[in-house]
């Protein structure tokens, strides 16, 4: 798409949810329900080690005496775990060993959602990880790191290929007890990608994740490790859709980064699941552990989000702040329209001297939906001279939605110094009549205004993807402005 | 959890205590049940996450027996506060003391007041109207437990229209008994009729020695109607004082509170404030100071539940030693809540390692056409500040605690009236200096 | 055929009546000012005719080209060739003046048929124009309006209504906040925008403006219409006298 395309012109030519199609491929299913069965044949058909293996077992044992939480501000009906199929793969003969092996009907479908895998094709400087249903189908440039040394592949790749890295990072920062949904994952986790920048390495190339979830009746259920060794650096960015269907589908996804000393490491998320129909129907049920560990000194781990899709979003990524000088940062759009709920937002779990985070949230709620700021900022008491500054910007379209702001400060330091502000309001009218007069339609009007609300978020995300998220944001809010 | 020993003494009130009207009796019962059946709350709820109410369970509580000596008042008045020309009335331990009164706070014309239980023995349906409902019993154990005990407390009433020229102060006065740790009970009405006027002015004092004060107000605004209110919580180190308050505020009527709290081991507030009617207004400010062995937690609720209506809250706090605050607010707009302004904002200060301040703002909205907002922050001394006045030849001590002083006096600039200003301000001054 | 012509026109804002019996008829190429004491009713006549909401019509029309605008929404009143610089141009956080520009650029070619500007055309065309009226280029990159001084609002609006080619502009209180220096840039800009197709009407408190913004028609304005007609002239004489004769018409 030519550059000199305005947002406003782009988004009338766009479909709603132009990400809604279904891929025909023969498919490989497991059993619907979950049981011990089960997990053995996720595990055996990822050719696991035993100790992985046992690690699910644990989990799933675990997660059998654990309950859902109740207490995010969504609604949606009783989940049947049983009624799910929890392994789903592209029927391929014999695994591929390059690109030109891959299913010429997986390519096309990656192409459609823009994110042409072929290498001659794709987004020079971006190497992608493709994630279909419980597997990871291709990964673009992969020669081209390893000769660098980052690793970026399949986590079920690099649990054979580089076990004790996986057997050392793994749950480290997320341990399976965690939580409800986090458990659940490190029973039955299928795919997700693995990343490990060796020491001093700044990773030339973005690295990026496309999530897909295409069959039906599935849950995804992947798993992401990164680890950046002591001075390294990479960004990371993660996209979703899935097709359009009436019934909702289960994406619980735990996400965990490591950041040792001096290391650094933006991980960015384009979150666009189908977010379900205008009366609510249908759509992703986004559960999702995303966590950061910024174990050394002077590391530092920002988290971007723009999370436009899926009917309900449970979602913190946060960061445990124990080296020194470590920072932690969390940028957040949230859109939700229609019937849309989003209960997402942050922790920040200083802990370490010095350390400093900062938090950016921008909510837009329109039709429908609600949505809730969710945050925790806790100062140990060991944190001296530690950093908290918060800002949570809520923006009200239409007067059936809502807006919600939940923070929890706690400090016990009293060297350390919080901050937080948030607001409500709706878009002002004074703003509207101005770009009105200018010529600008209401529908322009308000895309242009909500992004200038958002930009501080958005011009975080790499430049590659910031434009598509500009996009994105006007599009989620089609059908709001009356 | 179960606490026993406060149902025991709540029963043993009740019976002695006995109340020919059915409904009272009924609602009696309720209380008494939702306490029994939800116990001492834990920190799962969410309401009393930063709070720890348990320990109360392992306390054998007796009754606060009706203590006669006129000594009390001497020692309170050094607690409380001090505004010349507010008439005065005494309650110990929940009873009215009208010989310790001043004669005239009983007989001011458009102005009524009552004991509950002569208020009950006058119109057992007027007060059933006037307890409030918003602080729900099933969710609210302490209010539940203080309605199951109904019985001790006050009914001030204002007609319409009465502007009161003068300040009513309730001195409120928990006297514990040597070697055992009482019980108080006591509810407070108070009802402003349309376009009337009223301050009131309270302060909670104590004598040494262990007690739970389990105090809830019912605040009724009707349209027009203005109340000042000012609190105080005061009481001695070991004391316990748990306080509810729950206002309903009409069409164009103002409540503008301010509490202070500075003595007490544990000081909980519980503030819920409906706005019912177009252009009404709430204040809930404050301050608080909390050192070595206190706690003290403001948790408040705003419910917007009309257009056009205003709510602002500011509260500060200095936690010292190992003291913790604990402030969680709630500004709540309904759907009908078009054109709502509501602000809030908790500023801490942390004086020593040891010390902890919980907050959680919070804001629900669901009307589109708002202004809101939130602001918290927590912090030390400015350094720069007190550099600025060591540079000027101030001692570090001196410096720390003017700076404390102006943190803490600058949020009782919004109180409108300078009698009243001067009595906070003399107050804090009072907690500084005990402080060093 | 008048370009503007504003009939027996009657409004209200909450049931207050402010507008009393607008009648005011503008050829093309002519420039009005628009005088009179201060809240009177002159943002207000500004306000309605480029369609802002709030307010109530009670009487009268307005016809641009002899078509009615009353039903016609603000946007598309813009394209049809109305521009309002505003008294108070607001902020808009996060929009960079430039995307602004180019988006009203690309609403009016839409609604021409034509294709959107070409990226190099725009910088070349807004860099242009932004030396001429001594905006400078790291103003288009700040966010609209957000953080300008007065003075910078103030060029900033002349800067988009030369790029937006209206048919009828209206600057209300232009000069207000405005130094000597600022105003005869803001003044060089909009007498560059003269030409015979094209009209305006200048509403301001002070006669300042108008020495270098000379006008056609002088109107004076008070109690919600106009009071009196006349030339260049009558501004001076407002100067010299100020508005007591006609403060009695206001109550």
């Amino acid at each position: 798409m030519a550059a000199t395309d305005s947002t406003a012109q782009t988004v009338k030519e766009l479909e709603r949810y132009k990400y809604g199609f279904e891929t025909n491929i023969e498919t490989e299913l497991a059993p619907k329900g979950l049981n011990e069965d089960i997990i053995r044949f996720i595990s055996a058909k990822k050719e696991e080690p035993e100790w992985l293996l046992e690690w699910r077992l644990k989990a799933y044992r675990q997660w059998l005496t654990m309950t859902e939480p109740t207490w995010a501000n969504v609604h949606y009906p009783t989940i049947d775990f049983q009624d799910a199929h929890y392994y789903a793969a592209p029927r391929q003969k014999v695994a591929p060993k390059s690109l030109e092996e891959v299913d010429p009907e997986l390519l096309r479908t990656y192409e459609k959602l823009g994110i042409p895998l072929r290498e001659q094709e794709a987004l020079a400087g971006v190497a992608v990880d493709a994630v279909f249903d419980s597997v990871s189908v291709a990964t673009t440039y992969k020669k081209r790191l390893e000769e660098m040394g980052v690793i970026f592949c399949a986590i079920s790749e690099a649990v054979k290929k580089y076990p004790d890295l996986v057997r050392r990072y793994l749950g480290s920062v997320v341990p399976p007890g965690d939580n409800f949904y986090a458990c659940l994952n490190s029973a039955v986790f299928t795919d997700g990608s693995f990343v490990y920048v060796p020491k001093g390495l700044r990773c030339p190339m973005e690295l990026s994740t496309y999530f897909r979830i295409n069959e039906k009746n599935t849950g995804q259920f992947e798993r992401t490790l990164i680890v950046c060794d002591d001075g390294a650096y990479v960004s990371y960015l993660e996209g979703c859709t899935a097709p359009q269907r009436d019934e909702n589908q289960l994406h619980a996804a735990v996400v965990e980064l490591v950041a040792l000393d001096d290391a650094e490491i933006k991980y960015s998320t384009v979150q666009n699941w189908y977010p379900g129909d205008a009366k609510g129907k249908g759509g992703i049920y986004n559960f999702v552990t995303k966590r950061a560990a910024c174990r050394g000194r002077n590391s530092k781990v920002m988290w971007t989000q723009v999370e436009t899709g899926s009917a309900v979003t449970w979602k913190y990524p946060s960061c445990i702040l124990q080296g020194e000088n470590s920072v932690g940062e969390f940028y957040s759009v949230a859109i939700t329209n229609n019937r849309q709920q989003a209960d997402t937002g942050t922790k920040m779990i200083h802990i370490g001297k010095n350390t400093r985070s900062k938090i950016i949230s921008k909510g837009i709620s329109a039709g429908y939906s609600d949505q809730t700021y969710r945050g925790l900022v806790r100062i140990q008491p060991g944190a001296d001279g530690a950093r908290n500054f918060t800002q949570c910007d809520s923006l009200l379209i239409g007067d059936q939605c809502g807006a919600h702001t939940v923070p929890y400060i706690e400090t016990k330091n009293p060297t350390a110094r919080t901050e937080h502000e948030a607001t409500a309001s709706r878009i002002s009218e004074d703003q509207l009549f101005y770009c009105l007069q200018r010529g600008l339609n209401p529908e322009d009007a308000v895309g242009l205004i909500v992004n200038g609300f958002c930009k501080e978020v958005l011009q975080t995300l790499p430049m590659e993807f910031a434009v598509e998220a500009q996009k994105l944001v006007a599009i989620s809010l089609e059908g709001s402005v009356g | 959890m179960t606490a026993l020993s406060l149902v025991t003494v709540t029963e043993a009130a009740q019976a002695a205590t006995p109340l020919t009207d059915a409904a009272l009796t009924a609602l009696r019962n309720e209380g008494l049940t939702a306490f029994t059946a939800h116990g001492l709350p834990t920190r799962t709820h969410e309401r009393w996450k930063y709070t720890r109410v348990s320990p109360l369970a392992e306390v054998s509580f007796i009754a606060a027996p009706a203590t006669g000596d006129a000594d009390v008042v001497r020692t309170a008045e050094g607690q409380a506060l001090d505004v010349p020309g507010a008439l005065r009335l005494v309650l110990v331990n929940g009873r009215l003391r009208t010989d310790l009164s001043d004669a005239a706070a009983l007989t001011q014309a458009g102005i009524s007041v009552q004991t509950l239980s002569d208020a009950i023995a006058a119109d057992a349906a007027a007060v059933r109207s006037g307890l409030g409902q918003a602080l729900a019993l099933a969710d609210n154990p302490f209010v539940a437990l203080n309605t199951a005990a109904l019985s001790d407390g006050l009914v001030i009433r204002v007609a319409a229209t009465t502007q009161a020229s003068t300040p009513l102060h309730l001195l409120w006065i928990t006297a514990p008994t040597a070697g055992a740790a009482v019980l108080v009970q006591p509810r407070l009405l108070v009802e402003i009729g349309r376009g009337a006027a009223l301050t009131l002015i309270e302060s909670q004092t104590g004598r040494d020695g262990d007690s739970l004060t389990n105090r809830v107000s019912d605040i009724t605004l009707a349209d027009d109607a203005r109340l000042t209110h000012i609190s105080l919580h005061n009481d001695s180190r070991q004391a316990r004082l748990l306080t509810a308050l729950q206002a309903r505020i009409q069409r164009g009527a103002v409540y503008d509170g301010f509490a202070l709290t500075l003595g007490g081991a544990l000081v909980r507030a519980d503030l819920r404030v409906e706005l019912l009617g177009p252009g009404a207004e709430a204040r809930l400010n404050g301050a608080y100071a909390a050192g070595t062995g206190q706690h003290v937690d403001t948790t408040s609720f705003i419910d917007h539940a009309a257009p056009h209506c205003t709510s602002a809250q500011t509260l500060k706090g200095v936690l010292d030693g190992t003291g913790r605050g604990v402030f969680q607010g709630r500004v709540n707009v309904r759907r009908v809540a078009q054109k709502t302004d509501g602000h809030q904002l908790h500023k801490a200060l942390l004086l020593s390692r040891g010390a902890e301040v919980d907050t959680k703002p919070e804001l629900t909205i669901f009307a589109d056409d708002v202004k809101c907002s939130h602001g918290a922050a927590t912090g030390e001394l400015d350094e720069d500040a007190l550099f600025y006045l060591r540079a000027r030849g101030l001692d570090a001590d001196t410096a720390r605690s003017l700076l404390i002083e102006g943190f803490l006096d600058d949020v009782v600039e919004l109180v409108a009236d300078e009698p009243l200003r001067d009595a906070l301000t003399a107050k804090i001054h009072q907690w500084l200096e005990s402080r060093s | 055929m008048a370009l503007i012509e504003i009939r027996n026109l009657h409004a209200s804002v909450e049931g207050k009546d402010i507008l009393k019996g607008v009648d005011l008829v503008i050829e093309p190429g002519k420039v009005h000012a628009l005088m009179g004491p201060n809240g009177t009713g002159k943002s207000t006549l500004s306000n309605i005719i480029a369609g802002r909401d709030g307010y109530t019509i009670t009487e009268g029309d307005i016809l641009l080209n002899g078509q009615s605008l009353l039903e016609m929404e603000p946007q598309d009143r813009a394209l049809a060739g109305i521009f309002l610089s505003f008294q108070y141009p607001v902020e808009i956080p996060g929009v960079a003046t430039s995307t602004f520009l180019k988006a009203a650029i690309n609403a009016r070619r839409k609604a021409a048929g034509d294709g959107e500007i070409d990226a190099m055309e725009f910088l070349k065309l807004v860099k242009a124009k932004a030396k001429e009226l001594g905006v400078r280029d790291d103003m288009l990159k700040r966010p609209v309006n957000v953080g300008f001084s007065g003075g910078e609002k103030k060029r900033a609006e002349v800067l988009q209504m030369a790029l937006l080619n209206p048919r009828f502009a209206i600057l209300d209180e232009t000069d207000s906040g405005l130094d000597i220096d600022a105003l005869k840039v803001v003044a060089d800009g909009v007498n560059a925008l003269r030409s015979p197709d094209r009209s305006f009407l200048v509403i301001t408190h002070y006669q300042r403006l108008l020495s270098y913004i000379v006008p056609d028609v002088v109107h004076v304005f008070a109690g919600g219409r106009i009071v009196r007609t006349g030339g260049p002239e009558l501004a001076q004489e407002l100067e010299a006298k100020g508005y007591a004769d006609y403060t009695g018409a206001a109550a």
